[in-house]
C-alpha cells in the first residue's frame, strides 16, 4: 500500500461513522474487494499518528458483540484533511493515468 | 499536537496494549464464529496482528524526540555502569581531574601574566633600556645622556626600587611603599595623572623642594579622596613633601607603590652606580629593530664622551619582555609539564577504557546480535566517555581553585600580574576546551576498535578474545609507549632541575653560613646626619654584642653577600690601566672575616686600631689580587677608590689606601655567578658612610637568641630599629627558592607521570596475561618452564618501555634545551641525567611487568586447558 494512502482510507472509512480498529481494517478490505490488505502492524501506528494530528479522536466504547473496544471518529479537522487529500489523490491518479495512456496506444 | 504526549507515555502505552488486546479478542471471536477452535482462533488472530510489542514500540517512538531520548537513556545507562565500577570510575575521574586541574590552575596564571597586554596605551612602544654584559641598571650620567641623545625615544624615565617609609599626615602615621621615579615616568607609560602635575624641574634637582605623587588608593585611604589635596605638605620619612598629583584609579606598575617621589641625582658617587632602572617609549614610527640599531650608535657616542674604551653600552628590549622575563620561560615550562601530564593521564585512561571494552566484548556482541546498530553502540560509548570527561573536569575545576591558591602562594618569584589571577571566563573556556579535547583523545581509541567488532567471532570465542584483539592490542601498545615517552620527558626535566639545585648547594660560598644570624640596623635620623656619631654607636653596639652570652663572634658589613650590590670604580694607584669600574665595595667592622669564616689568605684582617685617625687601609679579595698582582705581592701596594683610569670622580670622599691583606673569595651578588672583584674598607675609616649596617653574629642559634640580640640593641638605644632578622641559612634558602621550586615541581610532575605510566604498563600486561592464559597453559603443558613464561611477559613489558625511551629521548632533548636557562652547573644534555632516567624508567617498566608476569607463571596448565 502506498505511503499515506492508509491514512486517507482510514479517514474515508470514518466518514461513515465511528469505528474501532478491527472494523476499520475489515471495512477497507471489504470495500476494496480484498485487494487492499491492511496490516495491523501499520494500522495501529497510523491511527495513533492521525490522532496525534488531531484528525481523529478516540473513545472507549462497546463493540457489536458487547466487548470493550477503542472507537475512533473523524474530527472537523480530519474532515477538512480528508477533502484535501482526496482531491490531491485524484489529481495524482489522473496524472499517473495520463502518463500511462500513451503506452496503451502503442 | 499535544505536548503532553511526551510526558504521559506510560499511560498511553497501557492504552495501546488494551486496544491491541481488544482487537485480538474481537478477531478471535470472529474466527470462532467462522468455526475455528478457540485455541486456533486465538492463534490466527495473533498471526494476523503480528508482533504487538513492535507495534507498541513504534507508537512509543512516535511520542519521543529521538536524540534527546537516546542521550538520556545512554546517560542513565552510563552512570549506572560507572557506579557499578567504582574503582575504574575513581581512577579515571581522579587522573583526569588531576590533569585538568593542574592545567586550569597554570593556565589562569599564564593567562593573566603572559597573555594580557600591559595596561598602558600602545604598550608595544614601551621598552626597557639596560646594560649589556654588566648589571642591567644604568648610572645617572648614562640615563641623562641616553634620554637626550637617543632619537628613537619619545620619552624616557628612570626609577629605583620601592622603599618602605613612614607617612605622617596630621595625627596619622602609616607605613607605605614609595617608588622613586624621574619626572616623565607617567608620561612615558602613557598615563595621565588624575589630579595635579608631574614633578617639575626644581623638584628633580639635588637640593630642590620635595614633592610626592599619591596613588589612587593612598589618596582615598588617607586623604579621604580630597580633591583639594594638591599643595598639601606631608611628612614622609625624614622630609616634608608637597603633594603634586594623584595617579589615576587602576594605575598598575610591576613594583606596586602607594606614592611616588622624585628621583634626583645625589651629586656624588652614588650617581655612578648601576642603580637606576630605565624605561622609554619609542616614537610611533620607530620599530624595535630601528631602536636597537640606534642604541649601538648612542653607545659609540657615550664611549667617546666618557672616554671609556671598555664601555659596553645599553640595549632595548620590549618592556613586556622585561617584566615577564624569566617568569615567561618558567610559566611556559610549567604549562608544558602540565600538558604532558594531561596527555599521559588521557592515554592511561584510553588504556583503561580499552581494557574495559575488552571485558565487555560479550555484552557488545550480544547487543549487536539483538539488533543494536553499531552507531548506537558507538554513541553509547561516547556518552560514557564524555560523562567521565565531564566528571573529571568538574572535579578538576574544583581542584584548580585550590591548586591555584596554593600555586600562587608557593611560587617563589614575583608574578607580574596586572590583574588578579583567578578562574575567570577565558580560563573556564580553556578548561572546557581541554576537557573536550581530553574526552576526544581518550575516546578515540575505543571508537576505532569497536566498529570492527565481529559478532559471530566474539560469540563463538565465548569470552576468549581472538581475531579482533589484534587491532586493540596494537592501540594499547602505542598508548603505553607514548606514556613512557612522555614520562621520560618529564623525568629528564626533573633530573636536570634537581641536579641544578644540588649543584647550587654544592657551590663554594667562601664563607660558613651555618650558625650565623643576621639583622639590619638602619641609622636613626639623628645619626644619619652625623656619621661620627653613627660609627660610635656601631662600635659600641659591636662591643655590646660580643659581650652577649652565647655569642662567639660578631661583626657588621654594609652589604651582606648574596643579598645586594654596591659598587663604584677603583684603580690601582699608579696604574690607570688597572681600573675596575664595577668594583664591589664592602665596609666592615673588625672581626668580620672571623665571624663569617672567610679566610684571610695573606697579610692581616682589620683590628680595633684601624680607626679614622690611623693610616687608611684596605683588603682586596682573591679575584682583585689575581687581576692586579698576578705574580707580585699586593701587600703594601695602594689602591684608590673613586679613581678610574687616572681620573678622580667628583664628590667622593675616599683616599688612596694601603693593601694590608687578601681575603678569600666569597660569592658576591649572585650564587650562580663567580665571585666579583671586591675590596673591604674598615667601617671606622669610611666616615662618609651614612647608611645602615648588616650585623652577622655567630653563636648558639637557640630559639630565643634573635630576641636577646634585639633586646641588646634596644637597651642601647630604644629608638634604634632592628629589621630583617634572619639566619644566613634562611637567606641562602630564599636565594635557592626558585631552583627548589623548579625541582619540586618537575619532580612532582615526573613522579605522577611515572606512577601513571607504571599503572599503564601494569594494566596492559595484566590484560595480556589474562587473555593468553590458554596459550601459557598450552606452552607449559608442552614443556615450557615457568622462567620461559616469565621471560615472555617481561620481554613484552621491557620492549614497550625501551621503545618509549627511544621516542622519549627526542622529546626530552627538546624540553631540556628550553629548560637550559633554569639550569645551573649541568648542561641540558647531561648524559648522567639521561642515563639515570632511562634506568629508572626501565626499572619501573620491569617492576610493573613483573607482577603480571608472575601471575602468568602461576598458570596451572590443567586449569587453563580445561577452561577452554
Amino acid at each position: 500500500m502506498l505511503q499515506g494512502t492508509l491514512d486517507l482510507l482510514i479517514l474515508q472509512t470514518l466518514l461513515l461513522g465511528p469505528a474501532h480498529g478491527h472494523t476499520i481494517a475489515h471495512a477497507i478490505e471489504r470495500r476494496s474487494e480484498d485487494v487492499l490488505q491492511v496490516e495491523h502492524g501499520s494500522l495501529y501506528p497510523a491511527l495513533h499518528r492521525l490522532e496525534n494530528r488531531a484528525w481523529i479522536a478516540s473513545f472507549w466504547g462497546t463493540s457489536e458483540n458487547n466487548r470493550k473496544a477503542r472507537y475512533y471518529r473523524l474530527t472537523p479537522a480530519g474532515r477538512k484533511q480528508l477533502i484535501e487529500q482526496t482531491s490531491r489523490w485524484e489529481r495524482l491518479v489522473h496524472a499517473v493515468n495520463r502518463v500511462l495512456r500513451p503506452a496503451e496506444e502503442q | 499536537m499535544r505536548l503532553s504526549r511526551y510526558f504521559r507515555r506510560t499511560q498511553w502505552d497501557a492504552e495501546r496494549a488494551r486496544e491491541v488486546e481488544a482487537y485480538l479478542e474481537i478477531e478471535t471471536a470472529d474466527n470462532i464464529a467462522r468455526g475455528m477452535t478457540s485455541a486456533a482462533a486465538r492463534h490466527a488472530a495473533r498471526r494476523k496482528l503480528g508482533n504487538p510489542t513492535l507495534i507498541r514500540e513504534e507508537i512509543y517512538r512516535m511520542n519521543s524526540i529521538g536524540f534527546v531520548e537516546i542521550l538520556w537513556r545512554d546517560l542513565r545507562y552510563a552512570s549506572r555502569l560507572l557506579r557499578k565500577n567504582p574503582g575504574f570510575t575513581l581512577a579515571a575521574v581522579a587522573s583526569l581531574a588531576l590533569g585538568i586541574g593542574a592545567n586550569t590552575a597554570i593556565f589562569s596564571v599564564v593567562h593573566t601574566v603572559l597573555l594580557r597586554a600591559l595596561p598602558y596605551p600602545q604598550p608595544n612602544q614601551l621598552v626597557h633600556v639596560g646594560g649589556i654584559d654588566r648589571p642591567v641598571d644604568v648610572t645617572i650620567p648614562e640615563y641623562a645622556f641616553w634620554k637626550e641623545h637617543a632619537a628613537a625615544f619619545s620619552s624616557a624615565a628612570g626609577l629605583r626600587g620601592v622603599s618602605n617609609q613612614t607617612l605622617i599626615t596630621g595625627e596619622k602615621q602609616e607605613s607605605i611603599d614609595v617608588l622613586t621615579v624621574t619626572a616623565g615616568f607617567f608620561r612615558t607609560l602613557g598615563v595621565t595623572l588624575a589630579l595635579g602635575r608631574d614633578f617639575d624641574s626644581a623638584e628633580t634637582q639635588p637640593n630642590g623642594p620635595q614633592a610626592v605623587i599619591l596613588s589612587d588608593s593612598l589618596w582615598r585611604r588617607s586623604f579621604a579622596g580630597d580633591p583639594q589635596v594638591l599643595g598639601r605638605v606631608v611628612r614622609l620619612g625624614e622630609g616634608s613633601y608637597t603633594v603634586a598629583g594623584v595617579a589615576p584609579r587602576g594605575f598598575w606598575f610591576p613594583q606596586s607603590a602607594d606614592a611616588f617621589v622624585p628621583l634626583r641625582p645625589a651629586g656624588n658617587l652614588s650617581d655612578r652606580g648601576f642603580n637606576t632602572e630605565m624605561i622609554a617609549r619609542l616614537k610611533p614610527a620607530i620599530s624595535l629593530r630601528q631602536a636597537q640599531a640606534e642604541m649601538a650608535t648612542v653607545t659609540e657616542d657615550y664611549r667617546r664622551a666618557s672616554a671609556d674604551p671598555d664601555y659596553t653600552g645599553l640595549s632595548v628590549i620590549p618592556y613586556r619582555e622585561w617584566i615577564v622575563g624569566d617568569v615567561q620561560t618558567k610559566l611556559l615550562l610549567l604549562f608544558g609539564a602540565a600538558g604532558l601530564l594531561l596527555l599521559i593521564a588521557c592515554s592511561n585512561l584510553a588504556g583503561l577504557i580499552l581494557a574495559r571494552l575488552a571485558a565487555r566484548q560479550k555484552e557488545i556482541a550480544v547487543r549487536l546480535a539483538l539488533g543494536g546498530s553499531s552507531s548506537r553502540l558507538l554513541r553509547q560509548f561516547f556518552t560514557e566517555n564524555m560523562l567521565l570527561g565531564l566528571a573529571g573536569s568538574l572535579a578538576g575545576l574544583l581542584g584548580a581553585h585550590w591548586l591555584l591558591k596554593g600555586l600562587v602562594a608557593v611560587i617563589p618569584f614575583q608574578l607580574p600580574a596586572s590583574a588578579p589571577i583567578q578562574l575567570d571566563l577565558p580560563v573556564l573556556a580553556f578548561t572546557l576546551a581541554i576537557a573536550l579535547g581530553a574526552g576526544l583523545v581518550f575516546s578515540l581509541s575505543p571508537f576505532f576498535s569497536s566498529s570492527r567488532l565481529d559478532v559471530h567471532e566474539t560469540l563463538k570465542a565465548s569470552g576468549r578474545s581472538t581475531g579482533t584483539g589484534g587491532v586493540r592490542q596494537r592501540t594499547r601498545n602505542i598508548l603505553v609507549v607514548s606514556q613512557v615517552a612522555l614520562s621520560m620527558t618529564l623525568l629528564v626535566a626533573a633530573a636536570l632541575t634537581i641536579q641544578s639545585l644540588y649543584r647550587m648547594h654544592q657551590e663554594r660560598l667562601g664563607f660558613t653560613p651555618q650558625g650565623l644570624i643576621t639583622f639590619w640596623t638602619p641609622p636613626t635620623p639623628a645619626r644619619r646626619r652625623n656619621p661620627v656619631a653613627l660609627w660610635n654607636f656601631e662600635a659600641a653596639l659591636l662591643e655590646r654584642l660580643r659581650a652577649e652570652p652565647g655569642v662567639r663572634s660578631a661583626a657588621a658589613i654594609n652589604v651582606l653577600p648574596l643579598t645586594s650590590q654596591n659598587n663604584f670604580p677603583v684603580q690601582r694607584e699608579g696604574h690607570p690601566e688597572q681600573s675596575i669600574g664595577g668594583m664591589e665595595i664592602r665596609l666592615v667592622t673588625p672581626g668580620y672575616f672571623e665571624a663569617m669564616g672567610i679566610p684571610v689568605l695573606r697579610g692581616r684582617s682589620f683590628n680595633d686600631h684601624d680607626t679614622s685617625s690611623a693610616a687608611p687601609v684596605i683588603l682586596v679579595n682573591e679575584t682583585v689580587a689575581r687581576r692586579w698582582w698576578p705574580q707580585g705581592n699586593p701587600l703594601g701596594d695602594r689602591v684608590v677608590p673613586c679613581r678610574f683610569q687616572g681620573k678622580d670622580l667628583d664628590g667622593c670622599k675616599e683616599m688612596p689606601r694601603e693593601v694590608i691583606g687578601v681575603a678569600g673569595d666569597t660569592k658576591t651578588v649572585e650564587l650562580k655567578a663567580p665571585p666579583r672583584p671586591t675590596i673591604y674598607i674598615p667601617a671606622a675609616q669610611a666616615t662618609w658612610y651614612t647608611g645602615g649596617m648588616n650585623w652577622v653574629v655567630r653563636g648558639n642559634l637557640s630559639p630565643t637568641f634573635a630576641g636577646e640580640l634585639r633586646r641588646a640593641v634596644v637597651q642601647m638605644d630604644p629608638h634604634q630599629r632592628v629589621d630583617r632578622v634572619r639566619t644566613m641559612d634562611e637567606i641562602l634558602a630564599s636565594i635557592t627558592a626558585d631552583s627548589r621550586f623548579d625541582a619540586w615541581l618537575f619532580g612532582a610532575f615526573a613522579a605522577l607521570a611515572l606512577a601513571l605510566t607504571a599503572i599503564g604498563i601494569y594494566g596492559l600486561l595484566s590484560f595480556t596475561v589474562a587473555r593468553r592464559t590458554n596459550e601459557f597453559g598450552t606452552r607449559m603443558a608442552l614443556g615450557a618452564s615457568r622462567a620461559d613464561v616469565l621471560r615472555l611477559v617481561l620481554k613484552q613489558g621491557v620492549a614497550l618501555t625501551a621503545a618509549g625511551l627511544v621516542i622519549g629521548l627526542a622529546g626530552a632533548l627538546a624540553l631540556a634545551r628550553s629548560l637550559s636557562s633554569l639550569l645551573f652547573g649541568v648542561g641540558p644534555t647531561d648524559p648522567f641525567s639521561f642515563a639515570a632516567v632511562s634506568l629508572v624508567l626501565l626499572g619501573v617498566g620491569l617492576l610493573a611487568s613483573y607482577i603480571p608476569a608472575r601471575r602468568a607463571t602461576k598458570t596451572d596448565p590443567m586449569v587453563a586447558l580445561r577452561y577452554e
